[in-house]
């Protein structure tokens, strides 16, 4: 994020209560998230919250920014589904993020060109239920 | 010169008007195709980027509503459980599909005299095991034979798709549960084929495939028909198939690229632009003769809407790893409660189908399992799930009732003002039980598994993908809109080749079905004028005899491609 105003700040609390980071994974303000919500219009929904939340938010602790999305999710839940929507189409198309999940798992992204090597159908498997009777209805008789 | 009588108009270019039209023209008629959509350069996909699972969720979605490309046509779906879903394009809904490929079995043809219920097809089968073959060797088919659980069929042009790990997890359960499954017939390459590379197994199959492994009618019958000579106009919307005094069609009104109407005369008309849009052409279609809409003395075009409900079952098996690679629907299949058993509290039966697991955005939305929690569980929840979650569709057969239809909106229109499809549908109680019953059969298998989080959905909502019945096939005209060979019983030289004439709508992936059905009608009408021709010469120029074009004869009986 290149804003540090307060709406900034209070976007960038707000994405880290709900996306926070860890050891693997960016916190959604290291991310371009914060861009992208402030750019789409799918992000209305964040931009109505960020009326609805107090001065004071950008500045609380986790546990209190957290506390208090809880009450808006169980006030608002529409606006609440909304938020949480936009800000994680936004957080997992963020090249950052899409690399921790290559890292963490051995998903590949984007899914082509490299796409994943696999084992070639073994027959093998089939071997118990090869023996199974014949089970539809022959129509002919 | 030629006479508009020679000419074949056929509406729609997806998966049933690609085949016909490639069919006929490949015996020497002169078929013209009309399309809504354009064609859709089927390399450059959305999944060569990193926001491709914007563009799944948000943007190039399978419901025209959300969607919303200039081509696609609204439908109302306020008064369905079931939302529509389909794609205006050269290839129609194959865009954007999963490319499951299994054949009906031959019980879903005879439901009344099997099981008392629905009514009977005119045909059977056995009646379409040639055809069957012709299109999967066009279309590209993966998979075993062998099934002790299906009719014996020929040998699949390329060997099955890998399980992978959750696929052979879950066989194994079915294995000890006692419960038939069987690899899957899919219309995707495991090795290179005419052309297409073989699959890498990148997943999301219903984003197109650059390397082609992924069958659509656009790379598979389309390359054919036009190199036989069909003329595909795209952009070119139709919205009445035209009559003469005597009913009879005489062609086709559409609106162009330029939205100026037009007319295109024809001898033949051919529609196949599926179960929603075929029987919206229809009510749209009135004139003196067909007052009703066209073909519409039995008040059925519309009506007996079928889709195929589905449930599903997913779950996390915590030892398992990368069960994201692979084509996200096409493993296995569990056709174990399939036909009608007198211990069910229904009638007829489901098939469960394997799917993988979801890509990381779709996963955090909450797609086959819950929403992920946000706050500090987000990211230890996202790596408990991701690649390890594998689900299980229940699929059920859908019976047929009147009172579920489609008719015409008297409000809601497309860009170029023509009525849109309006859809009226009710999950039965018959269909409730029957996914009932699945979501516990899957949730044992899951169990038997060894799974964790094991999360049960009753009615998925974005599964209108098959539009069935409402034009059906049958010998009664006051009881079925076309006959055995998908000829309108109001008006003889009027067609259907889509999703329409499904009598039922068994609990299978329709689309081999209905590309079989396109290609035997296809025979039928080549048929039907060889022995015109014989009986009476005619000074028309159209047909022609397949040794002036050089054509390959196209026997009717024992089809070949």
């Amino acid at each position: 994020m290149t804003d540090h105003g307060p709406e900034a700040r209070k976007l960038a609390t707000l994405i880290d209560t709900l996306l926070p980071g860890t050891t693997d994974f960016p916190a959604a303000s290291e991310t371009a998230a914060a861009t992208i919500l402030a750019r789409r219009h799918r992000a209305k929904a964040v931009l109505l919250l960020l009326q609805e939340l107090p001065d004071g938010f950008a500045g609380s602790s986790e546990e209190k920014a957290t506390s208090m999305l809880e009450m808006i999710e169980q006030q608002r839940p529409d606006l609440f589904r909304d938020v949480i929507e936009a800000v994680y189409a936004a957080y997992y198309s963020d090249p950052s993020v899409l690399a921790a999940i290559a890292r963490t798992t051995g998903y590949q992204h984007p899914p082509q060109p490299a796409g994943y090597a696999m084992p070639a159908f073994d027959e093998t498997i089939l071997n118990h239920v090869r023996t199974n009777p014949e089970s539809w209805r022959d129509t002919r008789m | 010169m030629t006479d508009a009588s020679d000419e074949i108009v056929i509406v729609g270019a997806g998966a049933s008007g690609a085949a016909c039209a490639r069919r006929l023209a490949a015996a020497g008629f002169r078929v013209t195709c009309l399309e809504q959509g354009h064609w859709r350069d089927p390399t450059d996909t959305p999944t060569t980027e990193n926001n491709w699972e914007l563009a799944r969720n948000f943007e190039d979605h399978w419901s025209p509503n959300i969607r919303r490309l200039p081509e696609d046509y609204p439908v109302n779906d306020a008064d369905t459980p079931i939302k529509p879903v389909m794609f205006n394009g050269v290839g129609g809904s194959t865009i954007k599909w999963g490319a499951q490929f299994p054949r009906f079995r031959p019980s879903d043809f005879r439901t009344r005299s099997l099981d008392g219920v629905a009514e009977d097809w005119p045909i059977d089968y056995f009646d379409l095991e040639a055809y069957y073959d012709i299109n999967d060797r066009i279309m590209g088919v993966s998979g075993l034979a062998g099934d002790p659980g299906n009719p014996r069929r020929s040998p699949r042009p390329m060997p099955p798709l890998p399980l992978g790990p959750g696929g052979r997890r879950m066989a194994e359960a079915f294995d000890r549960l006692g419960w038939h499954w069987w690899v899957s017939d899919v219309a995707i390459t495991s090795r290179t084929y005419r052309g297409r590379g073989a699959c890498n197994h990148c997943g999301p199959c219903d984003m197109g495939c650059p390397r082609l492994s992924r069958a659509s009618a656009d790379i598979t019958y389309w390359p054919l028909a036009l190199a036989a000579g069909v003329t595909l106009k795209t952009g070119a919307r139709a919205f009445e198939v035209t009559v003469d005094g005597e009913g009879r069609a005489t062609g086709v009104s559409y609106f162009d690229e330029s939205g100026a109407a037009r007319h295109i005369a024809a001898g033949t008309v051919i529609l196949a632009a599926n179960g929603a849009g075929t029987a919206r052409l229809m009510l749209l279609s009135k004139s003196a003769r067909h007052p009703d809409g066209l073909a519409n003395s039995s008040g059925l075009v519309g009506k007996r809407l079928m889709h195929h409900p589905t449930g599903m079952v997913s779950a996390v098996l915590p030892d398992m790893q990368e069960n994201f690679a692979g084509a996200f629907a096409c493993t296995l299949l569990c056709q174990h409660f399939y036909e009608t058993r007198p211990e069910h509290d229904f009638v007829r039966g489901y098939q469960m189908q394997l799917v993988r697991s979801e890509a990381p955005m779709t996963l955090a939305l909450g797609g086959h399992q819950p929403r992920l929690p946000w706050g500090r569980e987000h990211h230890p929840t996202f790596l408990q799930r991701f690649g390890r979650t594998v689900s299980l569709t229940v699929t059920t057969e859908d019976l047929p009732e009147e009172a579920n239809r489609i008719d015409l909106d008297p409000l809601l229109t497309d860009s170029s003002g023509i009525p849109a499809p309006r859809f009226r549908y009710r999950v039965s109680e018959n269909t409730r039980r029957m996914i009932a019953h699945g979501i516990g059969s899957a949730t044992r298998a899951f169990e038997e598994a060894g799974a964790t989080q094991i999360h049960t959905q009753q009615l998925l909502s974005y599964t209108g993908f098959h539009l069935l019945g409402t034009a059906c096939m049958g010998t009664d005209a006051a009881r079925s809109v076309v006959d055995a060979d998908c000829r309108a019983h109001d008006c003889d030289n009027l067609f259907i080749v889509d999703g329409s004439v499904f009598v039922t709508a068994a609990a299978l992936n329709p689309t081999p079905t209905i590309q079989a059905i396109a290609l035997r009608t296809a025979d039928r009408i080549i048929a039907t004028r060889r022995e015109r021709r014989s009986a009476s010469p005619t000074t028309r120029h159209g047909w022609r005899e397949l040794r002036e074009t050089g054509a390959v004869a196209a026997p009717v009986h024992g089809a070949s491609a």
